[in-house]
């Protein structure tokens, strides 16, 4: 089956002045999937979103949005159409009453469906006649996603969705996300909570100084992640360990910490073979693999 | 069924929803003809993308364990799972017990015991891994 | 139709409280227009010389300037200020359309601020016994229309081209001193008409300072070039609004 790709970028950089926000980035999306998207503050995600909806234009390289040319502005504007989008900015025009932002922003969707926004407005404790300007914080946050939740989009991009949130909000966030995605929308979403990513999520990319460093989906994470934890009675020798699947190697004297992809009994016999003394295997959660990918990098 | 998940188990969620419908299966808890949530519901109630639902549940349909109904649900079509069976599992629970205890007996903590059971499993025996569809 | 909306509510208090004082001040220099009229000068002066010197000469036509400039503002760039602009952007329309019907909605509000001496001036004076012809104030609505048109679009490219709430209404404030001078000094007398002096009529042929009345004769030549330039300051408006970054 060819994947389908939502989102589909080539050597895409943006550049501001000498700094590069975004830097060569191959970035592939799949349809029907829910994809996070993580990164340090100012890795590019934000740069890489507004490019693809238009808002940057790319210094160099190419993308397409649900097929269409991000770099042409009525094709982008046709992509849009059937796109959500919540910005990490989550601000809404000031003078407008919750509903009459509503109303604006459904007049512009096919997609748009009431009771979904009827349901919403009720469990996010939305007033309804209350101006924009008067709302806390983390109710303009609740509007903004009532905003793009009450569609039904091919594609739903959401730049930290949950920022600002109470727990149980994020709760219920994500629940929408999960419905959302059931009923056939493809989702990208940034977030710096890596504990909601490693719930929802079916795939990870992972973007440092505007390049991809990771993109694997969690099932492969799971399965075929793993840290190999070797103690030696002598001075432990990094350089024995090449081989297939090693990501990166920690040592601390008489310790080496290897993490290794699909790999790990290869490492933990070469290991035994070397006379280990104790070997230990532990899973790889998405925090460690994401620490570890951001920072080997800088 | 109540399920419990946990996504830094070092086991793919899917696999984990997987083994918990076999476990329960085999002990008993289902049983043939019971109904499970659909995937959409599924994945709204753990909080899990509906993809992980679905390979699960299709996996387990391949197994034999699963039977997908359109429009209506998964039911346990669990013909094969006889007393033999939950006989060797409570034996099994039995031995794993007692092993247990006189491994605490020998004054290694529970965090150890579990880290050498995990060992074990990891590299002493081939990984069961599902037939890919 | 929602765009319009809200291009509306994006303007309107500016546009409401702009009609509201220039509503006030002429209502106020036609009902005192006995002290008003010693203040400007120690001749008696026709009612007709009174009310010309006094608006469309004089404060009234000033405010109007600053206010067809503060209309022009806002934007995208305002939006960027505000952290709405990703939302703006996001929604299915083009840079254009947006643009486009914030530029109409300011229009039209120069059209209705032009218009409203010449509804007030010519309702209001036979209150204190005076008359004022409303073919004059007709006159005096298209000339400010037009040229209004072109003080909205200094402000329209202000607003694109500088980000802050005061920069840009300064620089197209400055943008337009600085034309006026220009336009005033000798050696470019010739080339270069103060639009400022086209709304007033000074020393224009259609109109007569002695009488304070404007003939029929309107410079169309002169208001078909303003409105040219007003349209090329909006289309490089539109053209660097599209290249621009978020």
């Amino acid at each position: 089956m060819p994947e389908a790709y939502v989102i589909a970028t080539h050597q895409l950089t943006k550049r501001f002045g000498q700094f590069a926000a975004v830097e060569a980035l191959d970035l592939n999306v799949r349809a029907h999937q829910i994809t996070g998207f993580l990164g340090r503050n100012g890795a590019g995600k934000s740069t890489t979103i507004k490019m693809l909806l238009g808002m940057t234009r790319p210094t160099s390289g190419t993308g397409t949005l649900l097929g269409r040319n991000i770099e042409d502005p009525k094709e982008n504007c046709e992509a849009r159409s059937s796109i959500a989008y919540v910005g990490e900015d989550k601000q809404l025009y000031a003078y407008f009453t919750v509903s009459e932002i509503i109303r604006f922003t459904r007049s512009f969707y096919a997609d748009w469906r009431p009771e979904v926004a009827e349901r919403l407005l009720v469990d996010y404790e939305l007033p309804p006649k209350r101006k924009v300007r008067a709302l806390s914080k983390g109710m303009r946050t609740k509007l903004a996603l009532l905003l793009a939740l009450s569609r039904k989009p091919e594609l739903l991009i959401l730049d930290e969705p949950s920022e600002g949130l109470d727990p149980v909000a994020v709760e219920g966030l994500l629940q929408t996300l999960v419905r959302a995605a059931s009923e056939g929308t493809t989702i990208f979403f940034s977030s710096h909570q890596i504990a909601e990513v490693e719930r929802i999520a079916d795939r990870v990319c992972i973007l440092d100084h505007g390049t991809l460093v990771e993109d694997f989906s969690l099932d492969e994470l799971q399965q075929d992640y793993r840290r190999v934890t070797l103690g030696f009675a002598t001075n432990a020798a990094v350089e024995a360990f090449r081989m297939a699947g090693i990501r990166h190697i920690r040592r601390a004297e008489r310790q080496l910490s290897v993490l290794v992809r699909g790999n790990a009994d290869a490492v933990a016999e070469h290991g035994r073979s070397m006379n280990a003394v104790s070997v230990d295997v532990a899973p790889i959660s998405l925090r460690e693999i994401f620490l570890e990918s951001v920072q080997s990098e800088s | 069924m109540l399920f419990s998940l946990n996504p830094a188990a070092g086991v793919p969620v899917y696999m984990q929803l997987m083994q918990q419908v076999r476990h329960a299966v085999e002990t008993g808890v289902l049983r043939h003809g019971d109904q499970l949530p659909g995937i959409r519901t599924l994945a709204e109630e753990l909080i899990v993308s509906h993809n992980t639902v679905a390979k699960a549940y299709s996996e387990l349909q391949h197994e034999g364990l699963l039977e997908l109904r359109h429009g209506s649900g998964a039911f346990i079509s669990a013909r094969r799972s006889s007393k033999s069976h939950e006989e060797k599992l409570r034996v099994a629970q039995q031995r794993v017990r007692g092993l247990v205890e006189s491994l605490q007996q020998d004054g290694l903590s529970e965090e150890a015991i579990s880290r050498l059971f995990e060992a074990e499993l990891f590299y002493a025996l081939p990984p069961r891994e599902p037939s890919q569809g | 139709m929602m765009l319009w909306y809200k291009a509306w509510r994006e303007s309107r208090a500016r546009f409401l409280l702009s009609a509201a004082a220039l509503t006030v001040i002429c209502a106020s220099f036609v009902f005192f227009h006995r002290d008003a009229s010693s203040g400007i000068s120690d001749e008696p002066l026709s009612y007709a010389v009174y009310i010309w010197r006094i608006t469309y000469k004089g404060y009234l036509r000033e405010l109007f300037v600053i206010l067809a400039i503060l209309l022009g503002l806002g934007g995208l760039t305002r939006e960027r200020d505000h952290r709405t602009v990703g939302f703006t952007l996001a929604l299915p329309v083009s840079r254009w359309q947006l643009l486009a019907t914030r530029t109409l909605v300011g229009l039209a509000e120069v059209g209705v601020l032009a218009t409203l001496p010449a509804i007030v001036l010519p309702t209001l004076s036979p209150l204190i016994g005076q008359s004022y012809p409303s073919s004059q104030a007709w006159g005096f609505t298209i000339l400010w229309t037009m040229v209004g048109s072109l003080i909205f679009g200094m402000g329209l490219l202000a607003s694109v081209l500088f980000t802050g709430e005061f920069t840009a209404p300064v620089a197209a404030i400055l943008g337009l001193m600085g034309y006026s001078l220009v336009a005033d000094i000798s050696p470019m007398d010739s080339y270069l008409t103060d639009i400022h002096d086209v709304m007033s009529g000074i020393d224009m042929p259609y109109f007569t300072e002695r009488t304070g009345l404007l003939s029929w004769h309107l410079p169309w030549h002169t208001l078909v070039a303003v409105l040219l330039a007003a349209a090329s300051l909006i289309a490089i408006s539109a053209r660097i609004t599209n290249r621009q970054d978020f």
